[in-house]
């Protein structure tokens, strides 16, 4: 479980930005994992599964930080400033992480799993349940996203 | 215009260039891209942008706190309340005996599968639940094939040795690696009469 824990943290990191609500999702995560292991089907890669979990706990966090009030959303609409910014020592490293956190979500986790993690289309697939082809997609258009988002800081 | 579209000046289109320097892609056209100054600034600037994105994935990114250990704690609060639900397969054939292997008679012949096959499915989903670090017997060196498995007449016992992570209450950790195997054994193999006894035989301590 313990190797599962810094991937899932990772890719929880890169996808809310903030540690604190990184943290939470992953915790989140493995309690749900836990608690479903009896359901777990093992010709599907563990992983994979616990990839799958950790993300669908980002997105549910996501998703709760719009619906929230007004101190909250903004978090969402201007990630530049939060300690994981403040943390990346070089400025490009710091454009990226902040075009990546203004990426939709459908864009942001392939994005994420391919540039970040280094999964193949095949495995990006299989986490979230798409053809390897739309799984070319997506990562093309968040790809051509991303540089138009980093090229002003450049 | 959506980025999707976006075109240089020399009238190609971005896209393939993302591509090359995203995945090292070759040039869709190398003659013109090695004569076009747009198309070579382009991808300049391309390529800087993916030794970010390289500089960025290899960043050590760690978390502060001990993530496992507090998710161990939740389940802890709440568990024993709730046992894993039962496998929600149909009852499957019952096995007979065989020599080393269990026997599943068809109408159209017989399925023989050997006991190993179920030790290494047992063994797998064991490894793979949250809060097991390894199995028992592999410490004491390939001698023992781990898990163990029993055939009798019309039943099925399959033994695993566990060493385990120090969290969750362990009769609630062992019924979790209980009704997982027993869930893949039953939907890999077919069968439902089957015993997992587990032994709790070490726990690790690092960390």
């Amino acid at each position: 479980m313990r190797r599962h824990e810094s991937a899932a943290y990772r890719v929880a990191v890169r996808m809310l930005g903030r540690p604190a609500d990184a943290e939470e999702a992953v915790q989140d995560a493995f309690v749900a994992a836990w608690r479903a292991l009896p359901g777990f089907r093992a010709r599907s890669r563990f992983s994979t599964w616990m990839h799958r979990i950790t993300i669908n706990r980002c997105l549910t966090a996501i998703a709760a930080r719009r619906a929230a009030p007004a101190p909250l959303s903004g978090a969402e609409a201007d990630p530049g400033h939060g300690p994981l910014e403040a943390a990346a020592a070089r400025e490009g490293t710091r454009a990226v992480t902040a075009a990546i956190l203004r990426l939709n979500p459908e864009q942001r986790v392939p994005l994420i799993l391919r540039e970040l993690e280094g999964l193949s289309y095949d495995e990006i697939g299989e986490v979230l349940d798409l053809t390897p082809a739309a799984v070319k997609g997506r990562l093309h258009r968040a790809r051509l996203e991303l540089v138009e988002a980093v090229r002003p800081w450049r | 215009m959506s980025p999707v579209d976006a075109v240089l000046e020399c009238g190609r289109p971005l896209g393939p260039l993302v591509e090359q320097a995203a995945e090292g892609r070759p040039p869709v056209d190398p003659e013109h891209q090695a004569a076009c100054r747009h198309c070579r600034a382009a991808l300049a600037e391309l390529d800087g942008i993916w030794t970010d994105v390289g500089d960025l994935a290899r960043e050590e990114v760690r978390s502060q706190s001990d993530l496992v250990a507090a998710a161990m704690r939740r389940i802890r609060t709440d568990a024993g309340e709730q046992a894993p639900p039962p496998p929600a397969h149909p009852r499957p054939p019952v096995a007979t005996r065989g020599a080393g292997e269990v026997v599943l008679d068809g109408s159209r012949g017989t399925t023989h599968i050997a006991a190993g096959v179920l030790a290494a499915i047992a063994g797998r989903v064991a490894l793979a639940t949250p809060g097991v670090r390894a199995l028992g017997a592999e410490r004491r060196g390939p001698r023992r094939a781990a898990p163990h498995v029993e055939l009798a007449r019309d039943s099925v016992a399959i033994t695993l040795e566990l060493v385990v992570e120090l969290g969750p209450p362990l009769p609630a950790l062992v019924a979790a690696v209980r009704a997982a195997v027993l869930a893949e054994v039953a939907a890999l193999v077919g069968l439902a009469r089957v015993r997992v006894h587990v032994t709790v035989c070490d726990v690790a301590v690092e960390r």
